[in-house]
């Protein structure tokens, strides 16, 4: 609400002003107003009144669009929440997933704002550790760094999510596999072969209690990618091999 | 029974709350911190788009790494990118490089309603297309640009104020939805500290102080190569690591008292980006020290108190 201050003088006939409705101070007097021409002095005070309905005043919120925010913020601070302690990829509870993901995930999803942020940065992990990803031809025997292999800065660490996200994602369920064979079949053309293979390799990070004896790159994942008969692309996964224990021979043969 | 009517108790516990809150969100705010939040929001999309732009073809063309159908499946069901529609090189890039255009738009601050409004959807829709390369700073940067969008993020420091003055038009005034996305930066800047600390305290390394050594030790993406340093000194190592931890605390707290906010805020635009550069994250770090911005109190104030 705001007001407005001003003041008239001269002379005019009384009932140019405010007809009989108004008295006001004429020098040092106060009175009725007369027929005929009088020097005035005319001050006024007038006050904007408040908006009856909701809308904004002057910047201020009515009480509706108020009560309609204040319910929107309510159910976005709620689905907040639930995205910070209903994190997937931190865990969580069964309750919290579900209740997040019926009623938040669909709007707060295409927003990009169903996050857990959880920036845990290191765990000291092998996921966490440097990735290389290498490819060949099926069959040949020398393996080439794939492209991204020499990026550097916030590049290379791109290049470090997609990687682990390959990793990680084999053990999520609807994601196996989906990755790799994406990834292997789009160096098809880089290969020159529609039938390679890939590996991720983690490059071990040393000990600071021994620095100069970290083990070389390990095969974190390794497949086989190809197209077969009708386009379709095929993922064989390398699984590696493990020991086993002999067949002990018993008395009676072998078992 | 007493039926004579009480006046009411203006320190009862809802009555405050609900005084407090309606301080906090539907105060009218001046818009000039968030001029800021706009400018920088635009020069680190400007700075996030490049880490894409080496690589877009190889990631999102039409023989790319990450076809649509693949991402479709990978991601969120309700996830939606404006990218996967575009089925060609060309497209690709028309998409990226209008984005770009955007983000250079609203650091000018010209068009601002509408362009923060595309600049936001551009950007979540580029995150969409490729969720598995998106990391810290990315998330962040999407929160800052829904903010702008929200708040009058054009007022100040802008081609559009300029624009008004030469036309005469409404020059800017202190607005409620400029304070909702000044109250919903403040949140945000508290709650990723908070939930940062929560996530990093699941693991060993940030317990016992060794975090600092793993995060040093891995070359892709490191910025400061603090090896030797850190060979040195395990005290080192352990105050860097439980330092970047304290330092989450301090910001989860610390921004939601008058005495410390502006002192919180003003350690933010340094420390932020010293953790960011630590951790191999910088732009986060960058982002970070945006979001609590607004709150040094070095151009306008985002005040909780009404004007008059």
């Amino acid at each position: 609400m705001s007001t407005h201050e001003g003041c008239f003088t001269g002379e005019t006939a009384p009932e140019f002003l405010f007809g009989d409705l108004v008295k006001w101070p004429v020098g040092n007097q106060t009175g009725d107003v007369q027929r005929a021409l009088v020097p005035y002095s005319f001050c006024f005070k007038s006050f904007a009144m408040p908006s009856p309905n909701t809308s904004s005043t002057h910047g201020r919120w009515g009480e509706m669009p108020r009560a309609a925010a204040t319910v929107l913020l309510l159910v976005y601070l709620t689905g907040l929440t639930l995205t910070v302690i209903g994190n997937t990829s931190s865990g969580s509870a069964l309750l919290v997933s579900v209740v997040k993901g019926r009623l938040f995930s669909p709007w707060m999803t295409p927003a990009w704002l169903d996050l857990g942020f959880d920036y845990f940065f290191t765990y000291a992990q092998p996921t966490d550790a440097a990735l290389r990803l290498e490819v060949r031809p099926h069959g040949d025997a020398a393996w080439q760094s794939a492209p991204g292999t020499g990026a550097t800065g916030p590049r290379a660490v791109r290049w470090q999510r997609l990687l682990r996200a390959m990793l990680v994602s084999e053990a999520e369920p609807g994601r196996e596999g989906l990755l790799p064979a994406a990834v292997g079949a789009g160096l098809f053309d880089w290969c020159d072969s529609e039938d390679v293979d890939l590996q991720v390799l983690v490059v071990p990070q040393p000990d600071r209690q021994a620095p100069v004896a970290a083990a070389g790159p390990a095969v974190l994942y390794a497949a086989r990618v190809r197209r077969v008969a009708g386009g379709e692309v095929q993922l064989i996964r390398t699984e590696a091999r493990r020991e086993v224990a002999p067949v002990v021979p018993t008395a009676g043969g072998t078992q | 029974m007493n039926t004579s009517e009480q006046p009411a108790d203006d320190s009862a516990a809802p009555v405050a709350i609900g005084r407090t809150w309606e301080a906090f969100w539907f105060t009218p705010a001046d818009s000039r911190p968030l001029a800021l939040v706009r400018i920088a929001a635009g020069i680190l999309g400007l700075l996030a788009g490049a880490t894409y732009a080496q690589d877009l073809t190889t990631w999102f063309g039409p023989d790319g790494l990450l076809p649509v159908e693949t991402v479709a499946a990978w991601r969120a069901p309700a996830a939606v990118s404006l990218f996967d529609g575009c089925g060609s090189t060309v497209a690709v890039w028309s998409a990226f490089t209008g984005l770009m255009l955007l983000f250079g738009l609203l650091a000018i601050g010209l068009l601002t309603p509408v362009v923060s409004v595309l600049a936001a959807v551009g950007w979540v829709s580029l995150l969409h297309r490729g969720p598995m390369l998106a990391g810290p700073a990315d998330d962040c940067l999407a929160i800052l640009l829904w903010c702008v969008a929200l708040g009058a993020a054009g007022e100040h420091v802008s081609v559009d104020a300029w624009l008004h003055r030469r036309l005469g038009w409404a020059g800017p005034r202190p607005r409620v939805r400029t304070r909702l996305a000044l109250g919903l930066l403040q949140i945000h800047a508290s709650v990723i500290a908070a939930a940062a600390v929560l996530a990093q305290l699941k693991g060993d390394v940030w317990w016992n102080g060794m975090a600092m050594w793993w995060l040093t030790t891995r070359e892709p993406g490191r910025v400061l190569n603090l090896v030797e340093p850190l060979l040195q000194s395990e005290y080192l190592c352990n105050a860097l690591t439980l330092g970047i931890v304290g330092w989450e605390i301090v910001v989860a707290v610390g921004l939601w008292f008058t005495p410390t906010q502006r002192l919180v805020a003003r350690g933010a635009l340094v420390a932020w980006p010293l953790v960011g550069l630590l951790v191999a994250e910088p732009l986060w770090g960058v982002v970070m020290a945006v979001l609590s911005l607004p709150f040094a109190g070095l151009i306008g104030r985002p005040s909780l108190k009404p004007a008059g």
